[in-house]
């Protein structure tokens, strides 16, 4: 219970810092992740404190998770429904599409590209998010959960402003 | 309850650092020794079911994307 203390304070410390230096959404997911996982790694100096910090995390982890797949199959509805047209940018179509985005280099221009864009980019920093789990790596950790927050916040935005529009 | 001063000071201080835009330039020496090491203090038994929950989500993850791929490029589910 201690410890839910202080995250409810860091919270709130971290909310008004962020507040006040007027960040994108990406940054208050990164800088919210990252206090978090601060306070989770400065609560661990036994090995009971430890187990508590990498529930947290695991559980943190499964938050971005489930906002993924839940974010990802809304993206994939839209599409089979129609509500958002298959993207007309012939990069989208390439089995290497997302390395491309990765690198900077796919040509995306419609909502149907810009979605699958953002799907790669979030997909990569799930997979970096668990991979730093997997190594204790708290940093990596938060800067991972933080962007790939910011990326479905992106998709959701996208599929957001198809459905409105396919909306009577 | 109170948080600790030294804490709120970290707290606020890795925070402006983002504010700031050098997310990734945190990697001091400090944040670095703060965060390493989470892993050293699992037991055998903690790690294998890290390990299992990591297994099953990547596996959830890549198959979602797998179909969302399909979704957007006009082709049905697998």
């Amino acid at each position: 219970m201690k410890l839910r203390g202080y995250f409810a304070r860091s919270a709130v410390i971290a909310s008004m810092a962020i507040a006040s230096a007027g960040c994108n959404a990406g940054d208050v997911f990164s800088a919210g992740s990252l206090a978090v996982s601060t306070v989770s790694a400065m609560m661990k100096p036994s090995g009971a404190g430890a187990a508590v910090v990498t529930g947290v995390s695991k559980e943190t982890a499964d938050d971005t998770k489930r906002l993924y797949l839940s974010t990802v199959k809304r993206g994939a509805a839209a599409f089979r429904s129609g509500v958002i047209a298959v993207s007309s940018d012939a990069d989208v179509d390439r089995d290497n599409f997302c390395e491309m985005v990765l690198k900077d280099v796919a040509q995306v221009s419609d909502r149907g590209g810009l979605l699958s864009a953002a799907e790669c980019r979030a997909k990569d920093q799930v997979d970096k998010m668990f991979d730093a789990l997997e190594r204790g790596d708290a940093a990596a950790f938060a800067l991972a959960k933080g962007k790939a927050g910011g990326h479905i916040a992106e998709m959701e935005t996208i599929i957001a402003a198809a459905e409105k529009e396919a909306t009577p | 309850m109170n948080v600790p001063p030294a804490v709120a000071q970290a707290l606020l201080g890795l925070v402006r650092q983002a504010a700031e835009r050098k997310l990734d330039g945190i990697g001091s020496s400090a944040f670095q020794s703060l965060a390493a090491g989470v892993g050293d203090f699992l037991d055998e038994r903690q790690k294998r079911e890290l390990k299992s929950y990591l297994t099953g989500a990547r596996g959830e993850v890549q198959a979602a994307h797998d179909d969302f791929r399909q979704a957007a490029r006009g082709k049905p589910a697998r």
